[in-house]
């Protein structure tokens, strides 16, 4: 039988193919009509992945278990939202969709930018159908999600998706994380066109600019909800652990970030052709190969690695699409000469230039961790693994040297500023940083770090409020209608500052939630009362829960504050076992307010405890100022949609 | 054959025609040129 999602796909297969030799043979030959006809090709691959997407989001909802995936990823069970999240529970979604997203960018951009550039143009359709070639042929031939069960022996139930992925966060997390991650597809294949053609003025970047900054934001929004899930629903108290997988993605985030701003110095000065174009190379690359880390269980262990055939076909793609843009650098080289050389030290272009190296020193270094348990499982045979200390260690000097930058580079003036300006601008924000670190250091000397960002984000807030204070000055207009100004006139500075804002806010409750956090181990039986900070627990009932697909324990916590009687809140933590799964959960329950988080997992019952009067174990954490790590990741993608936002200035 | 097969071989049929055409209607609009 013909079956729709899979004919789509092959379909969509062997259209990438016929774009790339057409697409190549129209541009190499000046041909018109075989470039037109590549370019409808990218159309048509991209609706028909597309609608493959949708035929297995239909058979999800229709509980089709015809096909294995179907039957492997849901149940009679699930709702409608958790069969949706579904498609991408496992490994044959989640790669059909990264080949839709990435083909729906390749398809937006090449509609949006038809009337730019003639000369580049004929090189981008066969660029595009490089990288839907394949992950097309990943999807149709070797994770194909439309494999089918036999029919006699289909099953009337399946088997149902992993708990820990049926949380509303799953809904949105990994398509955002991949509308980021694909999105990067877009500066790589133009940056690689411009190439070929020759046409290396600034234009592919000018083009590339919205997509980029859409792929980063959806980047920044898919790893920030990576680590709201991971928080709320792992139960260690924690958003970020350096884990592969969450590397993965921030690899391409911190050299996407680099990207975003080096553009900016070639655009005002002519200056890093080359360091851009490797840039929107490494950044596509990177975020292939994190989906290849992620997919192939390579960093759990070298063996897998022999074991599945997704893996080296990754490494074989990321490899010749390296090869290939260094060549075609090198070869283009003299058009690829800077027009300008960096005057001073003092000067922007210098300064982006640092926050460049201080962001891929930051990328190494995790790529050196990520990579370490297999070398050295490769070299020893040993796995030795690489934990949080190790990126703390190495990452949080480069961070804090980041900060200082963003504190500089919007400030410092290009080609070169002078003593008198250097001294005008940066001399009260730094003796006010400087008094708020020695301050920090008075109150807690073991700790340098904590006191030495804080300083830094002061250093930061100050520069973005003298920033506005200038703008708000230059335009005559007081108070807030000079925001308002600023909105209109500078948009795009006042978005890039809220961005700044948004990271410093992030910063310091990154900060203060890891170096502060307080965390004990609470055995609390009833009528006793236990202390952690400034509150105080005591256990006031035990609940036992049977729910349809899980049964389970549900704590009713009474939260005072230390010392006093007053409650301030109950908090319901919980333990569940989900049968048909195997599994066991932790649902946590927290009382955030701005000062702290007050962070409750539910460990387990209390063994010592008795049936008339019960006790139970939980995992207590106070995190301070956890949630202005949210806020300001709001404030970050807000800054974001407003530099995005239709404009008329340009 | 049912006659949701039967759609769907319809379907698929329809989708290569309209991708064939996708891919050649360049030709023909540079051939009338």
């Amino acid at each position: 039988m013909v079956d729709l999602g899979h004919f789509a796909l092959v379909l969509a297969w062997g259209l990438s193919v016929y774009g790339i030799l057409a697409g190549f043979y129209g541009a190499l030959k000046n041909h018109r009509a075989f470039q037109r006809s590549a370019e409808n090709s990218v159309f048509l691959s991209a609706g028909l992945i597309l609608l493959s997407l949708v035929v297995l989001g239909v058979s999800f909802l229709r509980h089709d278990y015809r096909y294995a995936y179907v039957w492997q990823n849901s149940n009679n069970d699930m709702d409608g939202i958790y069969l949706i999240s579904a498609i991408w529970g496992g490994m044959d979604g989640s790669m059909l969709l990264w080949a839709t997203l990435l083909s729906l960018y390749s398809a937006s951009a090449l509609y949006r930018t038809r009337a730019a550039s003639q000369k580049m143009r004929p090189y981008l359709a066969p660029m595009f159908q490089i990288s839907i070639f394949f992950f097309s042929s990943v999807v149709t031939w070797l994770t194909n999600p439309f494999r089918l069960v036999p029919a006699a022996a289909v099953p009337l139930d399946g088997n149902g998706l992993n708990p820990l992925l049926q949380n509303p966060s799953m809904l949105i997390h990994p398509p955002s994380l991949y509308m980021g991650l694909t999105g990067f597809v877009v500066p790589f294949s133009f940056g690689l066109a411009a190439l070929m053609s020759g046409e290396l003025s600034n234009l592919w970047i000018q083009l590339v600019r919205r997509s980029t900054l859409v792929a980063w934001g959806f980047l920044t929004l898919g790893i920030i909800l990576g680590g709201n899930w991971a928080y709320i629903e792992l139960g260690w108290g924690g958003f970020w652990a350096w884990d592969p997988v969450e590397n993965a993605s921030f690899m391409p985030w911190l050299v996407g970030t680099a990207f975003i701003h080096s553009v900016m110095v070639q655009e005002t000065r002519g200056m890093l052709k080359v360091w851009n174009l490797s840039l929107s190379t490494l950044a596509y690359l990177l975020a292939v190969f994190g989906t290849f880390l992620t997919r192939s269980g390579v960093v759990q262990s070298v063996h897998a690695f022999a074991e599945t055939d997704v893996g080296w076909v990754f490494l074989v793609y990321i490899a010749v699409l390296g090869l290939l843009s260094m060549a075609l650098i090198v070869s283009r080289r003299k058009l690829l000469a800077p027009e300008n050389q960096i005057v001073s030290f003092f000067s922007r272009e210098a300064a982006f230039l640092f926050n460049n190296l201080a962001l891929l020193a930051i990328c190494f270094a995790t790529f050196w961790g990520v990579m370490f348990p297999v070398l050295s499982e490769a070299v020893t045979g040993k796995k030795e693994v690489v934990g949080p200390p190790f990126f703390n260690l190495v990452n949080v000097p480069f961070f804090c040297a980041l900060l200082f930058l963003m504190g500089v580079g919007p400030l410092i003036a290009w080609k070169k500023t002078s003593r008198d300006a250097l001294k005008r601008m940066f001399l009260r924000p730094l003796l006010s940083s400087s008094v708020v670190t020695l301050g920090f250091l008075l109150f807690d000397h073991s700790r340098p770090w904590p006191a030495v960002t804080f300083g830094l984000v002061l250093f930061v807030i100050n520069t973005v409020f003298s920033e506005w204070r200038r703008a708000a000055k230059a335009a005559e207009t007081p108070g807030v209608s000079a925001i308002k100004t600023l909105v209109t006139t500078k948009r795009r500075k006042f978005a890039g500052m809220l961005v700044h804002l948004g990271i410093g806010v992030m910063a310091i409750a990154i900060t203060a939630s890891s170096a502060y956090k307080l965390e004990r181990d609470m055995t609390l039986k009833t009528g006793e009362k236990s202390a952690i900070g400034h509150y105080e627990l005591a256990l006031a009932a035990l609940e036992q829960i049977n729910e349809r697909n899980y049964q389970g324990y549900r704590a009713d916590i009474l939260v005072y504050e230390k010392g006093t009687d007053q409650v301030l809140t109950h908090l319901y933590p919980e333990k569940r076992w989900y049968p048909k799964n195997q599994e066991s959960t932790s649902e946590v329950d927290m009382r955030m307010t701005p000062r702290d988080d007050l962070y409750l997992a539910f460990a387990g019952l209390d063994e010592n405890s008795s049936e008339a009067a019960p006790g139970v174990v939980l995992k207590v954490f106070v995190n301070p100022l956890q949630v202005w790590l949210w806020v300001g990741a709001l404030i970050v993608l807000s800054g974001t949609i407003l530099i995005l936002l239709p404009t008329k200035e340009r | 054959m049912n006659t949701s097969e039967l759609v769907t071989v319809a379907l698929s049929f329809a989708i290569a025609l309209f991708a064939a055409w996708g891919i050649l209607i360049p030709f023909w609009e540079e051939s009338k040129n």
